[in-house]
């Protein structure tokens, strides 16, 4: 999961306001999207935090993780779950934009997020077609970045990604790009905060490396309303969280999870993914009609 | 009046208090900064091996999670990893990874970067030496730099070295100064008032007896100090009680022995001055005790002069009146035979005539000699020398004493002529009973004189026992003799010296020669025999 996604959560818990001593907020987790964390501290912070904030502001707070977005699915239109936490692929894969509602997502300042193909600008790869036969790295278990690789190799190339080169997944984002860096890789699929996290770590790294393929969003993941919920409710939350940055406490988080601001987020701010979602199924759904 | 009693009021402002006072504070501060000064390297030591123990944990455990990494070139997990030691340990502030072939790997927690090997800080030749301390900081300030060696299986991969930020040491070396200054002030500030009081028990019971001794000293012995201490003071304070008691009690028994002093000396001084007022009378008394003494001593020198006389006589009558009685003796024969005739008559009454005018003559001439004359008169030495020896000659020819004068004539002298030839007769007599006191059998006296200068030494010698060295001081006191009881008075030789350097100014002077004693005189010349001269 992002630290954004963790940051989110605690936030809503923190801003909501204390006069309503009646107001529940579940809050769903799904965990397999969360990376360079370990999920059990994650939860056990994620459940004080959603405590700690609930009693502060008489709000019944409580962290649900999820492992299957399915079961999350089943809660959220159950009504157990009023507030959705998962990557934006996996959502859309899930949900249809009328199931939810807006939400808040932790952004950076001046980079946007997204997703980046890399290559050595000393490899002579101008194009994606130049990839036939190379080693092309992509996060492991990561939904977005098989759907995104895939959806360019039909779209390029019109064959599938396997047949075109060499996949491998990697654990983290810095690691891949490092790979790519020290030429263990030719290519790599990497988040775009990722990518300029290690230019600044390494100016070297945006000398020697070059983008192939960019594909921007907001954010890798949200944290989105059910529609269900009560809007005077989701209102009262959107308007706490939008002050969460202003206050002690909402600092510490946000420095805690390196995120640089909170922001409002639509359920239109999903569409790319929707898209990439549509595409994917289409060229699925294409190559089964062929079988 | 001040209390015997001493009270313990006593101002801390006395120099014994302020020197305690001092040296206490200064024995704890410097006490105090002693041990910050022992204990800041002792305490920057321990840092530096808790840096060391933590750069070698960090090395290791580098090396040992990249080792499969280094080995296979995937500087990738090389560089990952050691991004993700220096975001969890936030004290690792850089690593720097050299490797023998390639470029070295620059990893810092604000990014990293590839250097190429001759721009790497540590050179080929450093590679196998582990090296650690604190360096200064290119960014300024401080940190720990540990440079160890990069080995598999014994070869050679590279060297690592990695800086620690030294914050921590620095904060705790801060901290360790601020406590020390903290401890010092701490110090300085219990100074004072356990100082205060630490001085003040220290010294008060002694200025207490100070004082008390400068009023003892002073005269008050009826000081005292009160000083209820089971220590060594408590107990200077019972001996000094004590030794006041004693001066005190010495003082009254000083005073009474001062005041039978003084009546002592009032007394005597009343005897002293009974004395001065009877003095003179004493005075006079011994002058006529003494002129009584004397007259004596003159008396009885007469006496001894008259026996003398009186023997000389009776020597110069004996041959006299042997003849006198054979002329008797021959006129009662004559007379008897019928044979006296006038004639004869008067042959042998003229010559019994003549021996009757010779034997007054004797009585004359001795009469003259002992003639007590007291007028001082120029007399010629010679003939009062042969004079003298007439007088003895029967006596001396009696037991074959050979006599031999030798003076010079012309040689005059000032003085009473009796007293001189008494001052003769007494040294010839004493002679004379020298040379028969031996039984010497061939006795002789010599009287020799001889001019010196101004003045005469008439010595007379013998040939006697002489006189023991041993007694040799005593021969002039009066009464004074080595004679059978007798045969001597003792006042001979003490009215020779009193004649020779009383009355005529001159020097008596004994000594004994290898056989016998030599009495000298030495008289000034009359001033008739110098102008004669």
């Amino acid at each position: 999961m992002k630290p954004a996604i963790a940051l989110l959560a605690l936030l809503i818990g923190l801003c909501a306001p204390a006069s309503r001593a009646a107001d529940i907020l579940n809050m769903g987790f799904y965990l397999p999207g969360i990376r360079d964390a370990n999920l059990a501290d994650v939860h056990i912070t994620l459940q004080l935090w959603a405590d700690e904030v609930g009693k502060a502001h008489g709000i019944a707070a409580t962290a649900y993780t999820y492992t299957d977005m399915a079961a999350l699915y089943r809660d959220s239109m159950g009504g157990k779950i009023n507030l959705i936490v998962a990557p934006g692929m996996e959502i859309a894969e899930t949900f249809t934009p009328e199931e939810l509602a807006p939400g808040f997502v932790g952004k950076h300042h001046g980079t946007g997020e997204g997703l980046a193909l890399i290559v050595r600008a000393s490899d002579g790869i101008r194009q994606f077609g130049d990839l036939r036969g190379k080693k092309v790295l992509h996060l492991s278990n990561d939904r977005l970045s098989s759907v995104f690789l895939e959806n360019q190799c039909r779209q390029h190339t019109g064959v599938a990604c396997t047949d075109l080169f060499q996949v491998n997944e990697e654990k983290r984002n810095s690691q891949t790009i490092h790979k790519v860096f020290f030429g263990q890789a030719d290519a790599a699929l990497v988040s775009i905060s990722a990518l300029h996290a290690a230019n600044e770590l390494n100016p070297q790294i945006r000398q020697s490396l070059r983008i192939l393929e960019e594909w921007k969003v907001s954010s890798l993941s949200y944290g989105l309303m059910s529609a269900r919920t009560d809007k005077a409710l989701r209102d009262r939350i959107v308007k706490s969280a939008m002050q969460a940055t202003t206050t002690v406490r909402g600092k510490q988080l946000l420095e805690l999870f390196k995120t640089d601001f909170m922001d409002r987020v639509d359920v239109q701010e999903l569409k790319p993914y929707w898209d990439l979602y549509r595409e994917h199924q289409a060229w699925s759904n294409r190559k089964a009609r062929k079988k | 009046m001040t209390s015997p009693w001493l009270s313990v009021r006593l101002l801390p402002a006395n120099r014994m208090f302020i020197r305690v006072f001092g040296v206490f504070g200064s024995l704890l501060l410097a006490m105090t900064i002693l041990y910050g000064l022992l204990i800041i390297p002792l305490q920057r030591d321990s840092l530096l091996k808790v840096l060391y123990s933590q750069a070698t944990t960090v090395s290791r455990s580098i090396i040992q999670a990249s080792s499969d990494a280094m080995l296979t070139d995937d500087f990738g997990f090389v560089v990952e990893h050691n991004l993700q030691v220096l975001q969890n340990n936030k004290s690792i502030q850089s690593v720097l990874i050299v490797p023998r072939r390639g470029s070295a790997l620059s990893i810092a927690t604000s990014g990293w970067e590839m250097l190429p090997a001759a721009k790497a800080p540590i050179k080929p030749a450093d590679y196998d030496v582990e090296s650690y301390g604190i360096v200064d900081a290119p960014e300024g300030g401080a940190r720990y730099r540990y440079i160890t060696p990069i080995r598999f299986s014994g070869v050679s991969w590279g060297v690592m070295q990695i800086d620690f930020d030294t914050s921590d040491y620095e904060a705790n070396i801060n901290e360790m100064y601020r406590q020390i200054t903290y401890i010092s002030l701490f110090t300085l500030l219990a100074i004072l008032p356990i100082g205060y009081f630490f001085a003040l028990w220290l010294t008060r019971p002694i200025a207490t007896i100070s004082l008390a001794a400068s009023r003892v000293a002073s005269g008050e012995l009826d000081t005292h100090v009160k000083i209820d201490r089971n220590d060594e003071i408590g107990d200077l304070s019972r001996s000094f009680n004590q030794m006041v008691q004693a001066l005190a009690e010495n003082r009254r028994q000083l005073e009474n022995v001062n005041l039978d002093l003084e009546i002592k000396v009032t007394e005597r001084t009343q005897e002293l001055d009974e004395l001065n007022r009877t003095l003179d009378q004493r005075v006079r008394d011994e002058i006529s005790k003494r002129k009584e003494q004397e007259q004596l001593l003159i008396h009885q020198s007469r006496l001894a002069a008259m026996g003398e006389m009186i023997g000389a006589i009776a020597h110069q009558w004996r041959q006299p009146l042997n003849a006198l009685s054979l002329v008797l003796q021959n006129i009662q024969m004559q007379y008897r035979v019928g044979q006296l005739s006038e004639t004869s008559m008067q042959v042998m009454q003229d010559k019994a005539q003549q021996l009757i005018l010779r034997m007054s003559q004797t009585i004359d001439e001795f009469r003259n000699f002992f003639k007590p004359s007291k007028q001082a008169e120029t007399f010629d030495l010679a003939h009062a020398i042969q004079a003298a020896a007439d007088i003895l000659e029967g006596m001396l020819k009696n037991h074959n004493i050979q006599l031999d004068i030798d003076c010079p004539a012309d040689i005059h002298l000032d003085g009473v002529p009796g007293e001189f030839s008494q001052v003769i007769l007494n040294l010839l007599g004493n002679a004379r009973d020298a040379v028969l006191a031996i039984n010497q059998p061939q006795p002789r006296i010599l009287i020799h004189a001889k001019t010196v200068g101004k003045q005469v030494c008439i010595d007379v010698e013998d040939n006697g026992v002489g006189i023991d060295e041993s007694i040799m001081h005593k021969i002039y006191e009066p009464y004074f003799t080595t004679k059978e009881e007798g045969k001597g008075t003792g006042i001979g030789l003490y009215m020779t010296k009193m004649i020779i350097e009383n009355n005529m100014h001159g020097l008596l002077a004994a000594s004994n020669l290898e056989q016998g004693v030599r009495l000298r005189i030495t008289l000034p010349i009359s001033a008739e025999s110098v102008t004669a001269a």
